[in-house]
């Protein structure tokens, strides 16, 4: 049985050491603002640099290189729980926030230098595969010019497999939004509370330049960081909900409160059982 | 049995069983009236988008409404209950997750009573009303501060006339979106189950209009600009706010700053 039945049956597996436990260190992007999000995955050094996703129908993320992954278990009847997240924000002067997101899916070399609806049909999730909570980012890789793009998710299937979903506008903090920012999450149709796949982006205003991934994630853990100061959460005491790791998760980071590149720096834990 | 008889229960529940349900929201928000003023979240997007307006009277009941950052399933007879409330804010504020029960447009561009007659309450029926609050929330920018009361309404343990006093609205030019309340209540009263009449004294001027919105406050969370905050309400604030079925869960926050602001956030509860 997988899981854990007891309180007991927990401090017996991190007796046992049954837990896996991973120390990043990496750059973030360089977000537009402090009000923008980045991620870390195109950056080293530990992990190493994801790459971008394919062109339509893009990648599925299982296991793949660039992530914070964990040996799958599920094939001896065991299950991973997140327990241990911790980070902080070399050098910062400020506070900010540090998301630990599962990269699900993306497609890259979305271009959003033209108008129009651009074709993205994401690959089916194997994780989260409801949709419900999953978001849709776009990752800049080649910062835009001229003009702040505008888009909205032009076709999309909500968490309920409703397909033919359009969600509402937003518009890029910049015309010229650096690499290394990230845009979202996607707003949603009324009603809609997830994704399981993006058929279309419509890119409404356009710049001269500008390249971007889209990505699918799920967020597993939010910690908020001080400046010059690491910050630890611990489940399930006193963070009492355990998070599931999937097998298969490609867990990657994203940040919130900076401008320009910084280093972020963190461990990650899961126990099984 | 429902909910969690041991924390071992909820172990169980939680992994084994895995009774556990996500929500995410993104949202964008609008100038604030001021420092202090509350303001509410429920008519801008992201993620999920933003919600509608209440009907006219007697309003709308709120049941998985969409705007709501959760469309869980029933889980009867399983309870479902908040156990993480985190989010991240562009501001330094303090964010509220409430469910939304009953919204009801009205005109405050004139003095006198104002008709409202809200409609039944889906949820937190009866003596469970008690801690319910009713707020105007501001749809169209007034060009006067108006003052106004519940004049009439039902108390938690159903006691119909009862008749609350004034609340003066912050600005002339009170902005949309701007969460006025909670309505004073009379002497004594702990909760509302309806709302009859709004006694408007000072007109809001203009094509002043609003939402008288009852809700149930559910989780409080401080927020210190782009600084995470990640509450958990089983062991750090022992609490476990029951979600039930049908809830339309929304959010206020309570600004220090005008500036329009950005949170993301997530919801996590168990059931059992």
């Amino acid at each position: 049985m997988a899981g854990f039945a007891t309180y007991d049956s927990l401090k017996a597996a991190h007796d046992a050491g049954q837990r896996y436990y991973y120390e990043f260190y990496q750059s973030t992007g360089s977000a537009e603002n402090t009000a923008t999000l980045t991620t870390s995955w195109a950056s080293g050094t530990r992990p190493a640099a994801g790459a971008n996703p394919a062109t339509t129908p893009g990648d599925v993320y299982t296991n793949t290189a660039g992530g914070i992954i964990f040996p799958d278990l599920n094939g001896v009847g065991k299950n991973k729980y997140l327990y241990l997240v911790s980070a902080e924000i070399d050098g910062n002067s400020s506070p900010g926030s540090v998301f630990i997101c599962d990269r699900l899916v993306g497609v890259g070399g979305v271009s959003l230098s033209s108008t129009g609806d651009k074709t993205i049909n994401t690959q089916a999730l194997t994780r989260y595969t409801t949709g419900e909570a999953v978001m849709a980012f776009l990752e800049i890789t080649t910062t835009t010019a001229t003009s702040a793009p505008v888009v909205s998710l032009a076709s999309y299937t909500n968490q309920d497999g409703t397909n033919t979903r359009a969600g509402g506008t937003i518009t890029f903090p910049a015309a010229a939004t650096n690499a290394g920012s990230v845009i979202g999450p996607l707003p949603l149709q009324a009603g809609d509370t997830g994704i399981r796949s993006v058929e279309t982006l419509n890119v409404g205003t356009a710049g001269t330049a500008g390249v971007c991934n889209l990505i699918l994630a799920y967020k597993l853990a939010s910690i908020g960081v001080n400046n010059g100061d690491r910050t630890t959460q611990i489940s399930p005491l006193p963070y009492a909900l355990m998070e599931r790791v999937y097998d298969g998760a490609t867990l990657f980071i994203m940040t919130i409160g900076y401008s320009g590149v910084e280093v972020v720096a963190g461990e990650v834990g899961v126990v099984f059982n | 049995m429902v909910g969690f008889n041991s924390f071992d229960d909820f172990l169980n529940e939680v992994t084994v069983n895995g009774k556990t349900l996500a929500a995410e929201f993104y949202k964008v928000g609008t100038a604030a009236e001021a420092a202090g003023v509350p303001h509410s979240l429920w008519k801008v997007g992201h993620y999920p988008a933003a919600g509608e307006d209440g009907a006219s009277t007697p309003g709308t009941a709120h049941t998985s409404s969409d705007g709501s950052l959760i469309k869980w399933a029933n889980q009867s007879p399983d309870t479902k209950h908040l156990v993480t409330f985190s989010a991240t804010a562009t501001t330094q504020g303090m964010l509220v997750l409430y469910d939304r029960l009953v919204s009801v447009n009205f005109s405050f561009n004139s003095t006198g009573e104002k008709t409202i007659n809200s409609t039944t309450l889906p949820r937190y029926a009866g003596t469970d009303s008690v801690g319910l609050q009713a707020w105007v929330e501001v749809t169209t920018v007034t060009s006067s501060a108006a003052v106004m009361n519940m004049s009439s309404y039902t108390d938690q343990d159903g006691n119909g006339t009862a008749s609350g006093g004034n609340i003066t609205f912050p600005a002339a030019a009170t902005n949309v979106n701007a969460f006025i309340g909670p309505l004073p209540l009379a002497a004594g009263d702990t909760g509302l189950r309806s709302v009859e009449t709004i006694t408007v004294g000072t007109s809001g001027g203009g094509s002043a209009a609003g939402n008288l919105v009852i809700m149930k406050p559910l989780a409080y969370c401080p927020l210190i600009a782009n600084r995470g905050t990640n509450n958990d309400h089983m062991i750090m604030i022992p609490s476990l706010p029951r979600i039930y079925d049908g809830a339309t869960l929304a959010l206020y926050y309570v600004p220090s700053t005008t500036t329009a602001t950005s949170f993301w956030g997530s919801i996590r509860a168990g059931y059992g």
